[in-house]
């Protein structure tokens, strides 16, 4: 069994973290960066799957990739402590202002000389929040997918996901393999490495793939503007008694047409 | 702010009173709420002024640990035998050199009963037992030892037992513990009013206070208080610019354990009126490197690597000593046996197979962390510890390659800081100037104060809330008390 998992580097998202209006997103000079939340997820699920096929029949490789400058090896480096067998990255500079469409083309080249079972992402990073990634990636490679994924397991044709929906309900979808999930967050505990992990990890292979210039594909997209959330300080403190406090509410939200 | 802005303002430049009431407590935090309390039962129009939208104040976002002894309810359901004298005995030593022995004697004295009076309150503590080195039992188990009860040198001087109670619930409980306070302050009858700050004290010719001039929205209020005013607006680790000036060694801190709030205003408030500040250059820091337990068989070393202190003290003894025993930078060396994930979240220095590659990435003096680990390993094989005197219960050689560095430096890790100083006051409440007189119609209350603990390195977890919620009492009732000006 071969699992990809396609992880990204994200900015460490705090509220003092500086735009750069110029260039119009996250100043990235002065930013810190982590492994996107939700990849580490979809991680530990195929790392999950691989021990269990290891201890069936013996096989299963997780194949961590992610594409970006020379910082994102930290990215994949945390991801083989955590366990990953080994690690490819995509470098480049051009990946950093990519768009969903114009990443999952390039992962696609990828995914062709790989030839995965079951390719797992993150729902969504922490940065774009596009989710739309994976999906894409699903319809240009003719993966059978599922998003937003809680559960998985293995089957003979392929892989069972649970899927929770609004409402609270589950969706069970049969994937044929080669197949493609979008893993949630906090679907279960990341593994934390041990130092026998970390000094193991040194020695895994992280392979560096350079597209030619030629070959990368274009954003469809860009990003015009990005501003922090403003805020014109307008807001009425209801005061009184309970029974005060709920006329005014019920008067206010009448004069908004909103009741 | 500076001082200019809080000095008091005369009560003849006051043209009208906006509101009048006996008593009026600045901060609705843990001693504002239990100083009203006290206040109102004892027959006081109290008045709370709290500058946010609600109460609760930096106990509010604490982790919920009081410390309490002589024989609590829990620590007798859970088999200890604690006294009043043994209790005493360490918290004279924890309080710090300085310490207030009426302060002391006080807290020690009357544990058992404020234990119970804030259970009456309705805060919840299971009859429950955590063994084991903690900053705080996880689960909502109570009864734990939170401070340097165990280790060297306190062990040798009173007879250890567990004192840190913490409040039924999972987890970081400050906010559990506050709400039935806050909800008290309320039912008893207090006035509250919140998103109103208290800037400046109104003093009379003869240097009484007299009352406070507070802020509301665009609104300034002249505010009577006949008996008396209690400042209970917390530390100031919010205010760079007064930590810079009275504690410069706690600029370190990268984390402050507040709501955010703690800017001092009260202090500033205090003094504006004469009162003392004291102890001002003192504060406990926190760098959590345990749990888990394991962390504890490891060593601290100094950018030398030198050892420098015992650690299996408490953190806030342990940090002290990373502040100023290793100028902020230390490492804590473990193996791979030992290590574990901590909730502070400590990334590695440097990960190596033998500890020669670890002194090197660690870009060590040559042989220095080598030697150490040697004298180290050589002492704990037989459970020993003589240069630092570490419990025989941590010592174990470091022998389980790789080895690690987790870094404890400053630049590096979360160092979590809350100030120890302010007001100096009596143990009544009494707010006190330079020459040692009390300010009439002054009160001063918790991080507000010097108070009860007065340095981090000897400090047990759980005095602060222990100390700003019976003093915070005895403030109450001081105030109301107190004769009426007008």
């Amino acid at each position: 069994m071969r699992i990809l998992v396609f992880l990204r580097q994200v900015p460490r998202l705090r509220s003092d973290t500086p735009l750069d209006e110029t260039a119009g997103w996250i100043d990235l000079s002065k930013a810190k960066f982590d492994p996107n939340s939700y990849d580490l997820f979809a991680l530990e699920a195929a790392l999950r799957l691989t021990d269990a096929s290891q201890t069936a029949d013996g096989s299963g490789e997780v194949v961590v990739v992610s594409a970006g400058p020379k910082r994102v090896v930290d990215a994949l480096k945390s991801a083989l402590e955590i366990g990953a067998h080994r690690a490819i990255h995509v470098f480049g500079d051009c990946y950093e202002a990519m768009d969903s469409l114009a990443l999952a083309r390039v992962f696609r080249t990828v995914c062709e000389s790989e030839k995965p079972d079951l390719v797992l992402t993150g729902f969504m990073s922490d940065d774009g929040n596009a989710a739309a990634l994976g999906p894409m990636l699903a319809e240009l490679a003719d993966f059978a997918s599922a998003t937003g994924i809680v559960a998985i397991e293995a089957t003979a044709a392929g892989y069972r996901v649970e899927r929770e929906l609004e409402g609270g309900a589950f969706e069970v979808v049969d994937l044929d393999r080669p197949a493609l999930a979008t893993v949630q967050s906090g679907i279960n505990e990341v593994r934390y490495p041990s130092l026998k992990d970390i000094v193991a990890a040194r020695k895994k292979r992280i392979d560096t793939l350079e597209l030619p210039a030629a070959e990368l594909p274009t954003s469809a997209t860009s990003l015009l503007s990005v501003a922090p959330a403003g805020s014109d300080g307008a807001a009425t403190l209801l005061a009184g008694s309970v029974d005060e406090i709920v006329s005014q509410l019920v008067a206010k939200l009448d004069e908004l047409r909103v009741l | 702010m500076n001082a200019a802005t809080t000095r008091a303002t005369a009560l003849a430049d006051v043209a009208a009173w906006d509101r009048e009431h006996d008593v009026v407590v600045v901060g609705h935090g843990g001693a504002g709420a239990c100083a009203a309390i006290e206040a109102v039962r004892a027959g006081a129009d109290t008045l709370v002024l709290e500058k946010q939208t609600r109460g609760g104040g930096s106990s509010a976002v604490s982790t919920g640990v009081v410390y309490f002894g002589g024989g609590t309810r829990v620590q007798k359901a859970c088999g200890f035998d604690d006294s009043v004298e043994e209790m005493t005995k360490f918290v004279r030593l924890a309080a710090g050199r300085e310490a207030d022995d009426d302060k002391v004697r006080l807290f020690c004295d009357n544990s058992v009963e404020h234990f119970d009076w804030l259970v009456d309150l309705g805060v919840d503590f299971k009859d429950s037992y955590v063994a084991g080195k903690t900053t705080h039992p996880f689960d909502d188990s109570c009864l734990f030892y939170s401070g340097n009860e165990l280790v060297h040198p306190f062990k040798e001087q009173a007879t250890p037992a567990p004192r840190g109670h913490k409040v039924a619930r999972e987890g970081e409980a400050g906010g559990y513990f506050m709400e039935p306070i806050l909800q008290a302050t309320e039912a008893v009858g207090a006035t509250i009013l919140n998103e109103c700050g208290a800037e400046r004290a109104i003093v009379d010719d003869a240097g009484r206070v007299v009352g406070v001039v507070a802020r509301q929205g665009d609104s300034v209020l002249n505010i009577k208080a006949r008996r008396g005013v209690i400042l209970c607006a917390g530390g100031f680790i919010d205010n760079k610019e007064m930590v810079a000036k009275h504690a410069t060694d706690l600029l370190i801190a990268n984390w402050n354990c507040s709501d955010g709030f703690d800017d001092g205003s009260g202090i500033l408030l205090g003094a504006g009126a004469g009162g003392e500040l004291r102890n001002m250059h003192e504060g406990l820091a926190l760098n959590a490197y345990y749990p888990p337990d394991g962390h504890l068989k490891g060593i601290l070393v100094d950018r030398n690597g030198q050892r420098f202190i015992n650690e299996d003290a408490y953190l806030g003894r342990t940090t002290d000593a990373m502040i100023f025993k290793a100028g902020g930078h230390a490492y804590l060396i473990v193996d791979d046996e030992l290590f574990g994930q901590t909730q502070a979240f400590h990334k590695l220095a440097a990960v190596e197979e033998t500890f020669e590659e670890l002194e090197k990435a660690l870009e060590m003096p040559e042989g220095e962390l080598v030697h150490t680990i040697e004298v180290y390993n050589r002492n704990a094989e037989r459970g020993e510890d003589p240069l630092h005197n570490k419990s025989p219960d941590y010592c174990r050689p470091l022998s389980a390659p790789p080895y690690a560095a987790i870094d404890c430096t400053s630049a590096g890790c979360i160092y979590g800081m809350l100030t120890l100083g302010g007001l100096a006051t009596r143990a009544s409440g009494e707010v006190l100037t330079q020459d040692g007189d009390e300010i009439s119609g002054l009160y001063a209350a918790g991080r507000n104060t010097a108070g009860l603990c007065l340095e981090g390195r000897t400090y047990a977890s759980g005095m602060s809330l222990g100390d700003v919620t019976f003093f915070g009492r005895l403030a109450g009732r001081s105030a109301a008390a107190a004769a009426p000006w007008e």
